[in-house]
């Protein structure tokens, strides 16, 4: 069961047991992790569920669609070079040790 | 159409239900109906509409999911949109599937991103605050056309870049009814709403075209797409046309929706009090408990089996959204409203690839409108009966009566 760390923008690491969720986004809704909203459940509407990835996770992820690509482009908080969409990134026992940081604002 | 329409090949039958969806008792309180159709099992045959239908959550979201399975290019409504003789034209997104949908709804989500919808947020704080001190400043008012309707025919269709007019509110909202009823059998409270749409129908094409689109809004942008080459010219006018039937009232349904279980229980109107970001939640709660679109359809691609049930290929489903919504196997006290429920798997923007577009307007309305109200309003009282407004796909309010305690 992966093990996954969101820190806060004030510093505040929060980790959590992801489970059997398919995603990180589901991970951290279903833990009620504050900062991920995820509102349109993994539809790639809303853009609330953004996060930065720590730089040695980010090779180990799946590769962005080209949706994804756009839809980050609309954040509340501007993307970095290490912004995915949590709702974009399956999990699995690979991802054990995440570590994603939060962003100021979802919406 | 017969009953054996039901049994597949191998002999096995969805159970044959006497129920109308459409009837008004049903549209006036479905729950019986819904709990029926649960009890029945994954799917059912409605002999009355010649359709198989569904109820319960955990075998819609699949469906949902599913589209090439589970198509929309036989009509999200009761009637087969292939047919020649379809009395109905399709839309050029919902009731297409991938690969055409994609090109299609990438486009509209560039046009409808987050980040244009944000620049909205001012305009429509500024008229929401402008609204909350007039009904404040009433004391007593209707939730649903002096609140939840004037904020929505306001700041939705400046956003599309719809001229203002004297008709544009009640056009709008009669094309949305007729839209809705259109989903749904070709009864008579179809054919009269289609009377009525009849003697605005100029108006009505006319605000499809280019030319009615005020510079600066996302149908404008629809046609700079088609310009770009983004997707072809001719449907254009048709995803304006969507919008112009399919933006207002579902919004207004959710706002009036949240405002009618706030103002039943004034410990929820509290936690908004305390922390009104719980805005956002309030209405997803209220998405959940309303289901403003009660029910799509798909068509069968294939033969499926549906935990144990067989639909043949080619079968219309009527899809039962609201009743996934309260299923009890998936939601605890799933008649209980509540601000502070996760609500994520709710059914009512749909799932999967043909999920509501326009989400994040709606939200955004709701939120910066019922946030205006939170701040000004101490107690939300309900003073009087609330009515519905009876449609065949659209499950509304047509009054709420509501007082308020300034504070």
């Amino acid at each position: 069961m992966p093990t996954i760390t969101f820190v806060r923008p004030d510093g505040e690491r929060i980790a959590v047991e992801a489970g059997n969720t398919e995603s990180v986004m589901l991970a951290a809704v279903g833990r009620q992790v504050a900062g991920i909203l995820g509102e349109c459940g993994g539809s790639m509407t809303c853009a609330t569920c953004h996060v930065f990835v720590a730089p040695e996770w980010l090779d180990r992820l799946p590769p962005m669609s080209a949706a994804e690509d756009e839809l980050l482009d609309a954040t509340a908080t501007e993307r970095g070079h290490n912004s995915r969409l949590s709702c974009q990134i399956p999990l699995s026992e690979a991802l054990d040790g995440l570590v994603v940081e939060l962003p100021e604002m979802q919406i | 159409m017969s009953d054996l329409a039901s049994m597949d090949a191998a002999g096995r039958t969805a159970p044959v239900l006497d129920l109308d969806p459409f009837a008004d008792a049903v549209l006036e309180s479905p729950f019986e109906m819904h709990a029926a159709l649960r009890a029945a099992g994954p799917v059912g045959w409605l002999s009355k509409y010649g359709v198989y239908v569904m109820g319960r959550h955990k075998d819609i979201l699949p469906a949902l999911k599913d589209w090439e399975t589970f198509s929309s290019t036989g009509g999200s409504g009761l009637a087969d949109i292939r047919k020649p003789d379809a009395w109905r034209p399709g839309s050029p997104i919902v009731e297409v599937d991938p690969p055409q949908h994609t090109k299609v709804r990438t486009a509209l989500q560039r046009i409808l991103s987050p980040a244009v919808i944000r620049q909205w947020r001012q305009d429509f704080e500024i008229e929401a605050e402008r609204l909350a001190d007039e009904v404040v400043a009433k004391g007593s008012f209707c939730g649903v056309t002096d609140f939840a309707e004037t904020f929505v025919s306001t700041t939705f269709p400046t956003a599309l870049g719809l001229a203002d007019s004297p008709q544009r509110r009640d056009n709008l909202f009669l094309l949305g009814a007729l839209n809705f009823d259109g989903q749904g059998p070709r009864n008579a409270r179809y054919e009269a709403t289609q009377r009525k749409a009849d003697e605005i129908w100029d108006w009505y094409l006319d605000s499809m075209k280019r030319e009615a689109m005020l510079p600066g809004g996302f149908g404008e942008k629809i046609f700079q797409a088609a310009d770009a080459g983004e997707i072809d010219p001719e449907i254009a006018p048709l995803l304006v046309r969507s919008f112009l039937r399919g933006g207002l009232d579902t919004t207004s349904s959710m706002i009036s929706a949240a405002l009618w279980y706030l103002a039943q229980d004034p410990a929820q109107w509290q936690l908004l009090r305390d922390d009104p970001t719980r805005v956002r939640g309030a209405l997803d709660e209220a998405m959940r408990l309303e289901t403003p679109i009660q029910n799509v359809c798909r068509q069968t691609m294939r033969g499926v089996e549906i935990d144990g049930t067989t639909v043949p290929f080619d079968s219309k489903i009527l899809i039962i959204l609201a009743s996934a919504n309260r299923d009890p196997e998936r939601w605890e006290n799933p008649d209980r409203f509540d601000v502070m429920r996760q609500t994520m798997g709710h059914l009512a923007l749909g799932n999967g690839v043909h999920m509501c577009i326009g989400q994040m307007i709606a939200r955004l309305e709701g939120e910066v409108l019922l946030k205006a109200l939170v701040s000004r309003v101490s107690a939300l009282k309900l003073t009087g009966e609330p009515t519905r407004a009876l449609n065949n796909n659209l499950r509304s309010l047509a009054t709420l009566p509501l007082s308020i305690t300034a504070g």
